[in-house]
């Protein structure tokens, strides 16, 4: 027999309050687990599209942080980046997110410059890709086809253009797999925004080291007022969405914890409140205070370990379900790190260490006597 | 091997003199009745000795030793003590065994609980209880388990409060030879509260009390 063994014994002897206990936390961790692997997922999501694509770096409005920066007149812009030092392709963007069937979520509609190294990294799966520059086309990404039901030959109206599908692509980024992608003066002309990006994307030469690539930034800021030249990590960073998913998957955390501490501290101090003559008994057969306080402590801590495996599992599968529903598919690619995971655990643990420790230590000051006679 | 001088235990500010000026002297191997009628302070006296309270005035000694100087008073009752109450105190979800073993709880370097746990449970007559739940015992068989576990550490000596009181006459005869049994094996003093003067008979030497004052058998007749 040892203090764990005690400890465990003591908390599967109340399985219904060790239940709703358990219950309680495991909600709290899953809330956390699901928001921030959702936050992290959105970030990486983009992330990997910029990537994916090829593009090193980013111009963009300094002050632009929607989840697409606002649209600007690319023609402003590109004479300035197109003969700085090591840039081999500037080209523009445009994105929108559209209505384009009743039936299925608003979707991502890209316009990528014509023969631009933007296609290069799409896998084409059958028809063709667009053309000429002002071919009324779309070639459309696998889950986008799924969720529209569309196949090559379908039509498909964006802004009461209707125009056929003439490919499906398949790509690395699901916010891509989930898009519908037209060339860019295409979707200027149907969202009545002639001649704008949201942002020149800049391809360099191989040879471009990171102090070329700071000095390119740096010329930007310099030469172009209201513009700066960024990575993808740094617009998904600064990206308002990403943002506000972060704080709130922060928020989470904190009210959980809050949630989960408070909880832990009322069971406990419930408990030992009904445990008053045991405590004491323990107490008078030599059990140090400092062995009382262990074992409440180790109690708490034990369910709240068991909670934050249970809420890391509904987590992981709350996400994985939210992924799968109309709605959200092609929108969220959470990412589950093995080390943010182990942190729920350990966060788990700390709350259980933390709203234990006070009703431990008013375990720990029983006086023997008087709860020996207590009924 | 255990002394009082001028014990008191008062409580409502003064107003409740649960003892005033208890001085009794028990001697090592003694089996000691303290008596006497209800709220006379027997289990107060009891509380002081085993460290469970703290006295208002007055001293304790334990072999000489005052028990203000105690650096521990839970080692010294892990150590020294084995507390038998009348109602066992057995934990409900712990087995016979694991109730044995409470007491060595949290102590890293004792390896050899279980075995003595058993020796103790075989020694009253409880080999074949080990793994039943309090719940499964009489109330004979519990309150032998509760003397196993007031045993388990090898105390100096034992309390017990009105071991018997719950029990039929049958079992409170049981568990006294037992008690007996033990005192003379393992050579302890015991301290035993009982309002049953068959029970107090039992006893070496019976201290009779009452109001919180001793008024016979403080002393062991030369």
């Amino acid at each position: 027999m040892n203090l764990l063994r005690f400890a465990y014994d003591n908390l599967t002897r109340r399985p219904a309050r060790t239940t709703l206990t358990m219950t309680a936390i495991s909600l709290g961790i899953a809330a956390i687990v699901a928001l921030t692997a959702i936050a992290w997922g959105f970030e990486a999501s983009w992330q990997k599209a910029n990537d994916a694509r090829g593009t090193d770096l980013i111009v963009t409005r300094l002050a632009s942080e929607n989840t697409m920066p606002s649209p600007f007149i690319a023609e402003k812009v590109r004479p300035a980046l197109v003969n700085l030092p090591h840039v081999r392709q500037v080209v523009g963007l445009l994105s929108e997110m559209l209505t384009v069937s009743y039936d299925a979520p608003p979707m991502f509609v890209f316009g990528w410059e014509f023969n631009s190294y933007l296609w290069e990294h799409l896998q084409l799966l059958e028809g063709r890709w667009p053309e000429s520059r002002n071919e009324p086309v779309i070639v459309i990404g696998t889950l986008a086809a799924e969720l529209l039901h569309k196949k090559t030959g379908d039509m498909i109206e964006i802004e009461g253009v209707e125009m056929p599908v003439v490919g499906i692509f398949q790509s690395s980024a699901l916010v891509e797999n989930g898009a519908l992608i037209l060339t860019l003066q295409l979707v200027q002309q149907i969202t009545d925004k002639t001649g704008k990006v949201n942002v020149l994307n800049l391809q360099l030469d191989s040879s471009a080291s990171d102090s070329d690539i700071a000095n390119i930034k740096q010329q930007v800021r310099d030469t172009l007022p209201g513009y700066t030249a960024i990575t993808s990590g740094e617009l998904v960073s600064q990206n308002a969405v990403v943002r506000i998913s972060k704080a709130m998957s922060n928020a989470t955390i904190l009210i959980a914890s809050l949630v989960g501490a408070l909880v832990v501290f009322n069971t406990m101090l419930m408990s030992i409140s009904e445990r008053t003559r045991e405590i004491g008994l323990l107490l008078a057969l030599g059990w140090h205070p400092r062995t009382v306080i262990k074992l409440i402590v180790s109690e708490s801590a034990m369910l709240t370990f068991a909670g934050g495996i249970i809420g890391i599992i509904l987590g992981v599968l709350l996400t994985r379900g939210l992924e799968h529903i109309e709605l959200m598919r092609g929108k969220i690619d959470a990412v589950f790190s093995f080390p943010f995971l182990l942190g729920v655990l350990a966060l788990s643990i700390v709350l259980g260490i933390f709203g234990g420790l006070y009703p431990a230590i008013k375990a720990a000051r029983t006086r023997p006597s008087q709860a020996l006679r207590q009924e | 091997m255990l002394r009082t001088h001028n014990l008191a235990l008062h409580f409502d500010e003064g107003r409740t003199k649960a003892l005033d000026g208890v001085d009794i002297e028990i001697f090592e191997g003694e089996f000691v009745a303290i008596t006497g009628p209800s709220g006379c302070g027997k289990s107060s006296l009891l509380n002081l000795i085993g460290t469970l309270d703290n006295p208002t005035k007055g001293e304790l000694f334990f072999c000489n030793q005052p028990y203000s100087a105690l650096q521990d008073l839970s080692e010294f009752r892990r150590e020294q003590i084995g507390f038998v109450f009348q109602s066992f105190h057995l934990i409900p979800t712990l087995t016979t065994l694991g109730n044995v073993l409470v007491p060595t709880i949290g102590r890293s370097s004792d390896h050899n609980a279980i075995d003595r746990a058993s020796d103790l449970l075989k020694l009253m007559g409880l080999e074949s209880r080990l793994n039943h739940f309090p719940g499964q015992l009489s109330g004979g068989e519990r309150q032998r388990v509760a003397i196993a576990r007031a045993l388990i550490n090898d105390p100096a000596f034992i309390l017990a409060d009105e071991p018997t009181g719950s029990l039929d006459s049958t079992n409170a005869t049981h568990v006294l030879d037992v008690i007996a049994n033990m005192r003379l094996k393992k050579s302890l003093t015991i301290v035993m509260v009982t309002h049953d003067p068959v029970v107090a008979a039992k006893a070496d030497r019976e201290i009779c009390m009452c109001d919180g004052k001793v008024i016979s058998g403080s002393r062991r007749n030369p």
